[in-house]
């Protein structure tokens, strides 16, 4: 059930729907690069969404589930049985990494802040792009930090913490439980050095779980079990990897350290062809190499249609505005107007290809993983019109934007399930309907083993029967009051910076009685202590878990 | 229970009234399969929290339980509820319910064989249960 307000991400075309961008900011504003810090949530949950996508394992499912359509629309039974064994394992890994998904959304929305890493996360670099202008661009850190710390404290934002905190941790999206699996994770890694980043914690997770050639690896390899069967090597392998930082396999200072070198050194090189770019094998070890190989290899050998549709995939819509273009010929040459709403928007030189006269169209505003820049694309009846992308990669985006049409929703592959709902009279989805909820129980086990790590064993027990979390323990008032305690953690502020004072008062209070309440079953989100600040005075510092 | 039975229901979107007087209601009838969280985007979609939903394990006790908050709710003013039935063939129904305290609204009987027959099972028990 979507709600019209709702942003999105598609799982397998990576299209995305950013609300606020589409219908509450001016696309002036856009074209400035100036956004309101109030969307700036949506654009980093989106962004976060994209970013993981976009990547090995997140190719690798849409190609396989390309491969699967064809298999299925053969028409041989053989055929049907190797697209149901590819969807039922997709599926299954897609259920298995879903609250990983919304978790590493939720912390870039809520959490990740540029610190004394080197590299930084694309959510980030998209947030920085849209809230400084070009001439505040030496100073941007500084300015990415204010937008972060205002837009985390708006009424808006605090109301999506607390509906976080106010959702069972067994509900379908994974919401929660996520976000405190990756809570969780980062502050364990925060002992050490190199992860005291939130945005590096961030981009590591994000690449560790789906930038993961040796998964996209597998999910490519035919599944000899019964097709009827998700993989089980595949399954393992994910629950392997997402309890992995209880083990002492990973050497996970080392493992950082060549991620951190890995991106540094990487440098596209304004000569790449269109098509696809695979990110460096960012995480170490031959069988990362190798799978980055057999992926290459797989896209490479794709029909063009599929190659294009894969392709496509790494575009980041900002927005995708239904507008009219006329084109005049002026005494500088032909140009192209371009209104939305009745109101002039653009006015650009058609591209050289263009031979319409205008008409109906969109306006497109997308990053694509080759720059840092937006671009911009009008496609007037169906035809690109303008194209115009910054930086030293112009011409990449220019060839790049040639091959499929930019407008959002025009990308929308079918998924294998549909082709293969028609060939088997819904047996698959009825075989899915019955595995689904073992996937999620799955999840449930291996997420709360490390997220809630911090909590006794009686407690986990109680938080995760509790319909909705936070609240069925604490009540509504309460609840906000954690997630007020929570933004201001975030910000590492003293409770006695809170102003006004009478409300910094009302939050001690309300911490005091949040450890009341929950310290007896074992549950301990919040903590206060007493440290002196630079001056030598006592200051209330906090430690919010969740 | 026949064939193709109703798993899940799932309805939205929830203000935070409801929410509590949902799981009051909940709590009351001693039922707990029950989750509150946020409206999926779609099986093939990830999206941000925007609005809350309620998830059920469809059985009699939780369908009188859901009706038995949906004549309450009634009394607060309108509303129109999105209402999904996930089925165990792997299909699924959606339908939209409005509620208001005028003639137009579904008085108490059908809105109880709407519910029954929408996740299938005995309208008669979810009326018994209905209070």
């Amino acid at each position: 059930v979507l709600g019209p307000k709702q942003s999105w991400t598609d799982l397998l075309t990576n299209e995305t729907f950013v609300h606020p961008l589409n219908d509450l900011v001016e696309p002036a504003d856009l074209i400035r690069r100036s956004i309101p810090f109030g969307a700036v949530p949506s654009l980093l949950h989106e962004a976060a969404h994209h970013t993981c996508l976009a990547s090995a394992v997140g190719l690798a499912l849409a190609a396989t589930d390309m491969k699967a359509r064809r298999l299925a629309e053969s028409e041989e039974d053989e055929g049907l049985g190797k697209a149901s064994a590819i969807v039922l394992t997709n599926r299954a890994v897609i259920e298995l990494y879903r609250p990983l998904l919304e978790g590493l959304a939720l912390f870039a929305e809520f959490d990740s802040l540029p610190s004394s890493s080197r590299i930084l996360s694309r959510p980030l670099l998209y947030a920085a792009r849209h809230t400084s202008g070009p001439e505040k661009a030496s100073k941007w850190e500084l300015e990415l930090l204010g937008t972060l710390t205002k837009a985390r404290l708006t009424r808006a934002s605090i109301d999506r913490r607390r509906d976080v905190l106010s959702t069972g941790l067994a509900d379908p999206g994974g919401y929660q439980l996520g976000y405190l699996y990756v809570r969780t994770w980062g502050r364990w890694a925060s002992q050490m050095p190199i992860f005291r980043d939130p945005d590096f914690i961030f981009f590591f997770l994000s690449e560790y779980f789906w930038n993961d050639y040796e998964l996209a690896a597998l999910l490519l390899e035919e599944h000899a079990q019964d097709p009827l069967l998700p993989s089980k090597p595949i399954l393992e392998y994910c629950l392997k990897r997402l309890t992995s930082v209880l083990s002492d396999e990973t050497a996970w200072e080392e493992t950082a350290t060549y991620f951190e070198q890995a991106m540094l050194d990487y440098n596209l090189g304004p000569s790449i062809a269109p098509g696809f770019h695979l990110g460096p094998p960012s995480l170490p070890g031959e069988a990362q190499k190798a799978g980055r190989r057999q992926l290459q290899e797989f896209l490479t050998s794709l029909p063009l249609d599929d190659a294009q549709a894969l392709a496509r995939r790494s575009m980041f819509h900002l927005v995708s505005l239904p507008v009219k273009a006329e084109l005049h010929h002026t005494s500088n040459g032909p140009r192209l107007a371009v209104t939305f709403r009745g109101k002039l928007l653009l006015v650009a030189k058609p591209d050289d290809s263009y031979r319409g006269t205008g008409g109906f169209g969109t306006f497109d505003m997308f990053m694509e993983s080759a720059t840092k820049e937006p671009c911009v694309a009008v496609t007037v009846e169906g035809e690109l019109a303008h194209l115009y992308a910054p930086g030293q990669h112009a011409d990449f985006i220019a060839q790049w934007g040639q091959q499929f049409p930019l407008a959002r929703g025009t990308s929308g592959f079918e998924p294998a399930m549909v082709a293969i709902s028609k060939q088997d009279g819904g047996r698959l989805s009825k075989l899915w309907a019955s595995f689904v909820s073992s996937f999620r129980k799955a999840a449930l086990a291996a997420y709360s083993r490390v997220g809630l790590a911090w909590i006794e064993p009686e407690g986990k027990g109680h938080l995760l029967r509790q319909p909705a979390g936070f609240r069925s323990l604490l009540g509504v008032d309460l609840t906000e009051s954690l997630a007020i305690l929570a933004s201001i953690e975030n910000n590492q502020a003293y409770l006695e910076e809170v102003t006004p004072k009478k409300i910094g008062d009302e939050l001690r209070t309300a911490a005091i009685e949040i450890e009341q309440r929950l310290k007896p079953l074992g549950i301990e989100p919040i903590s206060l202590w007493t440290e002196q600040d630079e001056e030598g005075r006592d200051r209330t510092a906090i430690l919010v878990r969740v | 229970m026949a064939t193709n039975e109703a798993l899940s229901l799932s309805f939205g979107p929830l203000d935070s009234d409801d929410v509590t007087e949902l799981l009051a209601v909940f709590e009351k009838a001693r039922l707990d399969e029950i989750v509150i969280g946020p409206e999926l985007a779609g099986e093939y979609r990830v999206g941000d929290p925007g609005t809350i939903a309620a998830v059920v394990v469809v059985s009699t006790a939780a369908i009188g339980a859901l009706t038995t908050f949906l004549l309450k709710r009634r009394r607060r003013g309108s509303i129109e509820y999105s209402l999904r039935v996930d089925f165990a063939d792997g299909t699924s129904v959606r339908r939209s319910l409005k509620l208001n305290a005028s003639d137009s609204s579904p008085p108490d009987p059908e809105l109880v064989q709407r519910l029954a027959e929408l996740t299938r099972v005995d309208a008669r028990e979810v009326s018994d249960l209905v209070g």
